[in-house]
């Protein structure tokens, strides 16, 4: 109780410091002599860090939360810029690589044209048959024979069953 | 210094920096009303003309291709060589240095590289490793951009159906010109936002609208065949020395066209060695006087009229006149007693033209017309001519000697080949096309619609007129036995045709050789038409006939088309020919009409 007439005559002290000091002692001595009267907003049992607002902890609390929170915005722009990047090499990958297929299916095209496949056979020898012969059957119902399946028809039936 | 005027000094100095401060932020808060007011849409303008960056992204043109999906026409991207004058310091140089790897002139070069502009052209859709080689001289403001070039892998194969692309990948002839819309698509477009060393902020504002690639045309025609008669036609030309010629394949029952070729011809690939005349379609483009192959349309009148049967015997002399003027048959003869059938098997002017006076010319008219003369096909073929079917009412008086025997009038290939495509399908023309198909970019493929098709002659009258033609190639003295292929039954008609002159003065000059016919004749599968321009011999059943017959057997063997059923052959042959008749002499008539052919056709 001897701090109280110290903390009145010591005017230059903050005010948010003076509150606390200046008044809590206040309810102590009003109840002894009043009884029930105590400061409106007062909670007991606040804790004198409380009481004395924020401090380094959440100081640094905040700062740590607004460093990853920077730290995160900065990293995601990185992230999308790779990502971008790395888009566009693969972008730029399909789109060589769709080049190369019409590339080759020109070279395809050309090469299948009738005149290098004329030009091809004609140097292995090949040439184009000057006449044909057509067998032309008796008239009448065409039976076909039934025979005994072969074995490669059976192991394609027994390919195509496994599908 | 009194204290007094040091006060008056240090007043006057505050009131000079109030003075200044005052007019720098009075200028500053004028820009800044000037910047964010008055011309902030032109600064936001300026903004973003440097950051925003829309580039066309240019839609793939579609493909071409034959009927069996064979590649006719694709495009691929080439490298564009372009240039910022404004940062060329030394035009001279620059332009040797590129003249010699990109292959243009390099005075041509020098002077676009002089010009004072931001863009120009080095060099166009070259290859990549010439643009690396370009770019690799370190010339400043030289840089390269990708092009779609346009390529026909098969050469000049079909280049006439097929067509031509421009430099900037616009259709300027044949399919590529008619379906251009189709082929070339919506281009698309890329927005992005970059920084100031041109490249895309990854944050930025950007889109992508995606080009939609064009339709890819599926043809009619078949590659193989194509070739065929191609390769036949251009022999044709040379062993005849021809001035050129067509061949045409066709379904008659479908109107499909397997093969459209014509000599002279081009590589599409490299336009620009053609001359026009190389260019042109003939076969579509080019009118003739069709000389005896038009018979088959005055036999179809006179039979279906009921002026003639196919066995009904004519007197035949070897000249006839007609008006003022003299027609004679191509080679001298007696009186001959020949049937209507053996009539067309020689094809003789004189018994046609005949049975056309019998006809009369109103319902010769009618025929023709009804055959398709004195219109397009319907093709839909870019500057495909109708050809030309006076009216009778502008006929002259000799106009019943030329008409019924192919002079007066005139066709196109594809004319007179739809007049044989509908004898061969029972009486019914059926519209010609080239198209079997669309395909869109999302794979989806469109079938055109079945080909339009009309009455013509009666079936009866086909079926008579095929067994007649049989005889061309078949019979005795058949003016068309060089187009007979062993082992199946070829119904067709010869034709050599005077030409009227060119240079402008009236009268003939030149001679048109054709064969035009179908096979099996039992159940025609193909009509194929050959068409020579003044080949020496003269005749279509001796320079064309064989042509006819090489492209026909391959077309018959390549789709697996078999004899089919056999025909009886129309109008029986007389054991001997009667020549106890007289020659007709005719003197000339003052009515006289323009000069007309006196009937040398075969």
């Amino acid at each position: 109780m001897s701090a109280q007439p110290k903390t009145r005559s010591t005017p230059r002290r903050s005010s948010r410091n003076r509150q606390p000091q200046s008044r809590s002692p206040q309810p102590q001595s009003k109840n002894r002599s009043r009884g029930h009267l105590r400061l409106v907003g007062a909670r007991p049992g606040r804790s004198r860090a409380q009481k004395t607002g924020p401090g380094v902890p959440f100081l640094a609390a905040t700062f740590l939360v607004v460093a990853i929170g920077i730290f995160g915005l900065v990293l995601l722009h990185i992230y999308a810029a790779q990502s971008s990047f790395h888009l566009r090499e693969l972008q730029e990958q399909a789109s060589e690589q769709e080049a190369r297929f019409r590339d080759m299916r020109l070279e395809v095209a050309a090469a299948e044209s009738p005149k290098k496949v004329a030009e091809a056979a004609s140097s292995l020898g090949l040439v184009v048959p000057e006449a044909q012969e057509y067998i032309v059957g008796p008239p009448g119902k065409i039976q076909v024979a039934e025979s005994e399946p072969s074995l490669a028809d059976k192991n394609l039936k027994a390919l195509l069953g496994r599908r | 210094m009194s204290a007094k005027k040091a006060k008056a000094v240090s007043r006057s100095r505050v009131l000079v920096v109030l003075v200044v401060l005052t007019m720098s932020l009075t200028g500053i808060a004028g820009r800044l009303v000037y910047v964010q007011a008055l011309a902030a849409d032109r600064f936001q303008d300026l903004a973003a003309e440097q950051r925003e960056r829309r580039i066309v992204l240019a839609a793939q043109r579609g493909s071409i291709y034959d009927r069996d999906g064979s590649e006719l026409a694709l495009s691929r991207d080439m490298k564009t060589l372009y240039a910022n004058p404004r940062l060329i310091t030394d035009p001279k140089a620059a332009a040797e240095s590129l003249a010699a790897v990109v292959g243009v002139d390099r005075a041509e070069l020098e002077s676009r590289l002089s010009e004072d502009r931001g863009f120009v052209y080095v060099a166009r859709k070259v290859d990549e490793e010439i643009a690396e080689q370009a770019i690799a001289l370190g010339i400043p403001g030289v840089a390269a951009v990708n092009e779609s070039k346009r390529f026909y892998p098969a050469g000049q194969l079909a280049a006439h159906v097929i067509g031509f692309v421009g430099m900037d990948n616009n259709g300027l002839g044949a399919l590529e010109e008619r379906y251009d819309g189709l082929l070339r698509g919506a281009s698309g477009e890329l927005f992005m936002e970059r920084d100031p060393a041109g490249r895309p902020i990854p944050a930025g504002k950007s889109f992508v609208r995606q080009p939609t690639a064009g339709d890819d045309l599926v043809l009619t025609l078949d590659r193989e065949i194509q070739f065929i008669a191609e390769s036949v036609l251009e022999s044709a030309v040379q062993k005849w020395s021809a001035k050129g010629g067509t061949i045409i394949v066709m379904k008659p029952g479908t109107g499909e066209i397997l093969a459209l070729a014509n000599s002279p011809t081009f590589d599409p690939n490299e336009v620009g060695l053609s001359s026009p005349d190389q260019r042109k379609n003939r076969a579509l483009v080019d009118v003739f006087e069709p000389g005896s192959a038009n018979k088959v349309i005055t036999a179809a009148a006179a039979l279906e009229s009921g002026v003639v049967s196919p066995d009904d015997v004519l007197t035949v002399p070897d000249n006839l006149r007609v008006s003022n003027k003299v027609f004679r048959d191509a080679h001298p003869h007696p009186t001959l007693k020949l049937s209507f059938a053996e009539v067309i098997e020689q094809s003789s002017n004189i018994g046609t033209i005949k049975v056309a006076l019998d006809v009369g010319k109103e319902r010769l008219h009618e025929y023709l017309s009804r055959f398709g003369y004195g219109r397009p096909t319907g093709l839909d073929f870019p500057g495909e001519s109708g050809g030309i079917l006076p009216d009778t009412a502008n006929w002259w008086n000799t106009s019943m000697g030329t008409i019924p025997i192919g002079q007066g009038v005139a066709v196109t290939g594809m004319q007179i080949m739809n007049v044989y495509g509908t004898v061969a399908n029972d009486g019914i023309a059926v519209q010609p096309r080239l198209l079997a198909a669309t395909i869109d970019s999302n794979g989806q493929k469109r079938k055109s619609p079945p080909a339009a098709t009309r009455r013509v002659i009666k079936s009866e009258t086909a079926e008579q007129l095929t067994s007649i033609l049989v005889r061309v190639t078949e019979g005795k003295h058949g003016t068309g036995k060089a187009a007979a292929i062993p082992g199946y039954q070829v119904a067709g008609k010869t034709g050599t045709a005077q030409k009227p002159r060119t240079d402008g003065q009236a009268g003939y000059a030149g001679y048109i050789g054709s064969f035009i016919g179908f096979a099996p004749a039992g159940d025609p599968q193909l009509v194929v038409g050959v068409i020579l321009d003044e080949p020496s011999p003269i005749w279509g059943g001796v320079t064309a006939g064989p042509a006819f017959k090489e492209v026909m057997q391959f077309s018959l063997r390549h789709l697996g088309i078999g004899p089919g059923p056999v025909l009886p052959l129309e109008g029986t042959p007389l054991p001997t020919p009667d020549r106890s008749g007289d020659v007709a002499k005719a003197a000339p008539d003052p009515a006289a009409g323009p000069p007309v052919p006196d009937g040398t056709a075969d």
